[in-house]
């Protein structure tokens, strides 16, 4: 059977693809080392019209003003430029409001399409182009750490991994937050008080990622102006040891979070991205395998919610629960050695 | 090309959702349709294989293993039409919900007529409503314009002006919708035109040439009337526009299976309209499906349908939705324990995270079932007036139904039917008498979809095995003190004894009647409660068929009893389960 899988990997090759979310042009080249700020691809998003009045502010009819206009369909423009007139003794006329091109001329009015600042797509890591999409975007690739979440709240941010201010099953507080972290990006077990979070902000940090968090924060974290990364599940409990101890051995290096909402459709997730200095490692990531004996999995229900474990068995047939739910099980050997069932579809395969 | 059913034996189902994808098979046995069996795969619309086929060739593998049918080729295709060794299939249905819903913006003359009836028009498909634009919001042409241009939507709706009323004002609105499609560079989006007919040229002229237009009949023909047949129709078929451009598979789906692929909404609304003009014509039928994607009602009477889709009543598709559509406290209320709102929504944000997950304790159980008694309330919220049309009373009244279907992972695959029985009884909270029937294998809607040219099939098909008669209920309206008795019944069982009973106000009873068994009950109603036999205080005889709970008496009350005392609230829910399961 075929899950989903999740990253926790302390060397792999990570490849990302940039997209633009309208066509548009690409900067960069095949073979082209990126920063995480590189701009890699530019396009217009939705752009803004404006229709002016130009009848009305010639004081004519909609059919007069016709032989005053002095632009055509098609037109780029600049603010202040004169769009029609001069009429009468006072020479009136009027100008453009916006910078832009005129699409439409018609009944007295002028449909103008705003210039507006281009969209830019940066490379969001230190990578290298390894494919070009000709008008959407580029395929980046690194070599380095790699550990995906459950959750983001949408910002992206690169800092130094600050020194991890708790333990691995301790709640991270606001008490541990000090100047050591900094401007850097935090690693926390699990966060369940608003005053972690603000405190976070007053610092400031570039990030923050942990193991859970607590559902009814989600309004606040989502303000938050820094990167959060959720990487187990929603409650209080600790950050599987995978994850926390990767994180841990990576202290002051430099790091990415992307912290965008996972998008089951589009198959995005959270995730920090560490470029180690390693050249030529070439393995193979996969977003989904087939579950055996010996998969490392993670168990995404209570009671046994973010731990992680191997199938010990797959079960034949269907078994009952204690609540009684028929279900395709596994049985699952978690780090300390304690083996417990679990219904296949409570299970996402991690690679670590 | 049309297809003549009569020569054709075999049927495979496919019901894409956006969590499972299910491959049915309904053959001819005996000289009747009958369903051979399901296999199931995870749906495949989600990254990484972004294409509907994958998830519909491990459904029918699978569906191979437990039929021992052969329906693939060697190299994997299906085999369409059936060859005379047997294999494949001479016939193919589909119904899709997988895929994001279709992104909406409505345009229209009143808030209150128009727009109105456009919004019903869109709850009958997965479609998310971004932006209302209507005559009397005071925006400019440019607001209107940048409005529909920032929403990216899939989808226009332009209602507005009655047969033979208003022409000028609609055409003022489309400027601009036409302008919007203009300069829609990249990804111009459907218009389905459901307004005054009378300038249906115009329209055409206007908007002809600037993307897909559908024109469709008026939604809203008089003021007083709203008249969405046809135009449900159209919606179908811009839904199937859609779905081709953006949903890779969907296309090969559509191209093999006959009259093209459908919603399982739609499905359901032709099955509840067969059914309602099949049986008792003094008393409707609804179907319900909470469903990942979206709940869908479907209620009808007399061949007269309503129907009601909402994507933000799914129980994961809405992923964050739910929790902001919810009260928490409404959820707990229907929780025998308890919880802090806190680990509520931490639950909750975890089931929405992993659809497909299960609950492994009781309590994660109880609020899964809770989630499905909140869901069905709301939908229904959401089609009072509709349902109201149907011979409803105000809310939570429903029109006289006779059965109620009922489909989902979350009632199909419930532990206990008694668990099941509760979700509907609690949150529909039907009135008279009705009987409950479970979809255990999710073929309603598929079967909806072959009865558009075969109508026997759906019949046969849900006669024999499909559904589950879950239980018979009957639900007398009124109110009393609790503890006073407001029903007799005299009862007489197939070997011919015979029971007096009494049902007292506030209660749930259950009295099994095994399959196979029928039971004959002579009701009267006391206090003026109505059994919907003829009026208030009037009884009758009934005879009910056996089912897997029996008959359940439900005096409780319409609406349920509101308990502030938490304590007192969690003994009366444990008090109906135990119940219901004769504990």
């Amino acid at each position: 059977m075929q899950l989903s899988v999740t990253h926790f990997q302390p060397l792999t090759t990570i490849r990302r693809e940039r997209y633009l979310p309208f066509a548009g042009k690409v900067l960069a080249r095949k073979g082209q080392r990126v920063q995480a700020t590189d701009i890699v691809a530019e396009c217009e998003l939705t752009p803004e019209f404006v229709l002016v009045e130009v009848a009305r502010g010639l004081g004519l009819s909609a059919q007069q003003a016709e032989a005053y206009m002095q632009v055509k369909v098609g037109m780029d423009i600049e603010k202040g430029d004169v769009l029609a007139g001069p009429v009468g003794i006072m020479k009136r006329v009027v100008r453009s409001p916006y910078s832009g091109r005129v699409m439409l001329i018609g009944d007295g009015q002028l449909l103008l399409r705003l210039k507006s600042q281009p969209y830019s797509l940066q490379a969001g890591f230190e990578a290298t182009v390894v494919e070009v999409i000709a008008e959407r975007g580029v395929i980046l690739q690194t070599v380095g750490v790699l550990a995906q979440g459950i959750w983001g709240n949408g910002r992206v941010a690169n800092g130094i991994l600050a020194p991890v201010p708790g333990q691995a099953d301790e709640e991270l507080t606001e008490n541990h937050l000090d100047q050591r972290a900094q401007n850097g990006i935090l690693i926390g077990s699990y966060v369940t008080k608003e005053a972690t979070l603000e405190k976070a902000a007053t610092l400031p940090i570039r990030g923050l990622v942990l193991g859970a968090l607590e559902a009814t924060l989600i309004p606040l974290a989502e303000k938050m102006p820094f990167p959060i990364l959720v990487l187990d599940g929603f409650g209080a409990y600790p950050m599987n040891r995978y994850a926390f101890q990767m994180l841990v051995s990576n202290e002051k290096r430099e790091a990415y979070i992307h912290a965008e909402k996972w998008d089951a459709f589009r198959g995005t997730k959270p995730e920090i991205i560490i470029p180690l200095p390693v050249e030529d490692y070439q393995t193979e990531s996969h977003d989904t395998a087939e579950l055996s004996v010996g998969t490392s999995v993670r168990i995404v229900r209570a009671p046994y919610c973010g731990r992680i474990g191997k199938v010990e068995k797959l079960l034949d047939g269907r078994v009952i629960l204690s609540n009684g739910l028929s279900v395709q099980a596994a049985h699952v050997r978690l780090a300390d050695e304690e083996v417990v069932l679990s219904p296949i579809a409570n299970l996402e395969i991690v690679e670590t | 090309m049309p297809v003549s059913f009569v020569k054709a034996d075999s049927l495979l189902a496919l019901d894409i959702g956006t969590v499972n994808t299910r491959a049915s098979l309904f053959d001819v046995v005996d000289a009747r349709y009958r369903y051979l069996g399901s296999g199931e795969a995870p749906s495949t619309a989600n990254a990484p294989y972004h294409d509907l086929s994958e998830g519909v060739h491990q459904a029918i593998e699978r569906l191979q293993q437990i039929t021992g049918r052969v329906l693939l080729d060697e190299d994997a295709k299906l085999i369409l039409p059936a060859r005379v060794d047997g294999t494949g299939v001479d016939l193919v249905v589909s119904t899709v919900s997988a895929g994001p819903p279709l992104k909406a913006v409505l345009v229209g003359l009143l808030a209150d007529i128009s727009l109105e009836s456009a919004a019903n028009l869109l709850s009958t498909t997965y479609a998310q409503i971004l932006e209302q634009i209507y005559l009397g919001d005071h925006r400019s042409l440019q607001s209107r314009l940048n409005l529909i241009l920032k929403s990216q939507a899939d989808l226009i709706v332009v209602a507005g002006g009655t047969e033979g009323g208003a022409e000028r004002a609609v055409m003022q609105m489309l400027e601009a919708v036409g302008l919007a499609c203009l300069f829609s560079e990249q990804n111009r989006p459907t218009i389905l035109y459901v307004g005054n007919s009378a300038i249906r040229d115009q329209v055409k002229n206007t908007l002809g040439s600037l993307g897909t237009l559908v024109l469709s009949s008026n939604i809203r023909p008089t003021l007083e009337n709203e008249n969405l047949e046809v135009a449900r129709l159209d919606l179908m078929s811009a839904f199937r526009q859609i779905r081709n451009a953006h949903l890779p598979g969907f296309y090969e789906i559509d191209q093999i299976s006959n009259g093209g692929a459908i919603t399982p909404a739609f499905g359901w609304e032709r099955v509840v309209r067969m059914l309602s003009k099949a049986y008792d014509q003094r008393k409707g039928v609804m179907g319900v499906d909470i469903g990942a994607a979206a709940t869908i009602i479907a209620a009808g009477l007399g061949g007269k349908t309503t129907l009601g889709v909402f994507p933000q009543y799914g129980l994961a598709n809405a992923a964050l939705r739910n929790l902001e559509q919810i009260s928490i406290k409404d959820l707990a209320d229907w929780l025998p324990f308890d919880i802090s709102p806190n680990v509520l929504k931490n639950i909750l944000l975890t089931k929405q995270t992993y659809p497909a997950s299960l609950p492994m304790n009781e309590e994660e159980l109880e609020i899964e079932l809770a989630l499905g008694r909140l869901m069905l309330q709301s939908s229904l919220r959401q089609m009072r007036k509709r349902l109201k049309e149907l011979g409803g009373g105000e809310l939570p009244i429903l029109p006289p139904l006779e059965p109620i279907i009922a489909a989902g992972s979350l009632l199909t695959r419930a532990p206990r039917w008694s668990q099941a029985a509760l979700v509907l009884l609690d949150g529909l909270q039907p009135s008279g008498i009705t009987t409950l029937v479970l979809d255990q294998h999710h073929v309603v809607a598929s079967l909806g979809a072959a009865a558009a040219f075969n109508p026997v099939l759906a019949v046969q098909a849900m006669d024999f095995g499909t559904l589950l008669n879950l239980a018979s209920v009957i639900a007398p309206l009124g109110h009393a003190r609790p503890g006073t008795v407001v029903l007799k019944a005299k009862l007489t069982y197939e070997d011919g004894r015979q029971e007096n009973l009494e049902f007292r106000y506030g209660s749930l009873y259950r009295l099994p009647v095994p399959f196979g068994q029928t039971l004959q009950l002579h009701l009267q109603p006391l206090h003026g409660f109505d059994l919907g036999m003829g009026g208030a205080g009037m009884g009758g005889k009934v005879r009910l068929s056996g089912s897997a709970l029996g008959v359940i008496v439900d005096t409780r009350g319409r609406p349920l009893p509101v308990f502030r005392d938490p304590k007192r609230r969690q003994e009366w829910l444990r008090k109906n389960l135990a119940v219901l399961e004769n504990r």
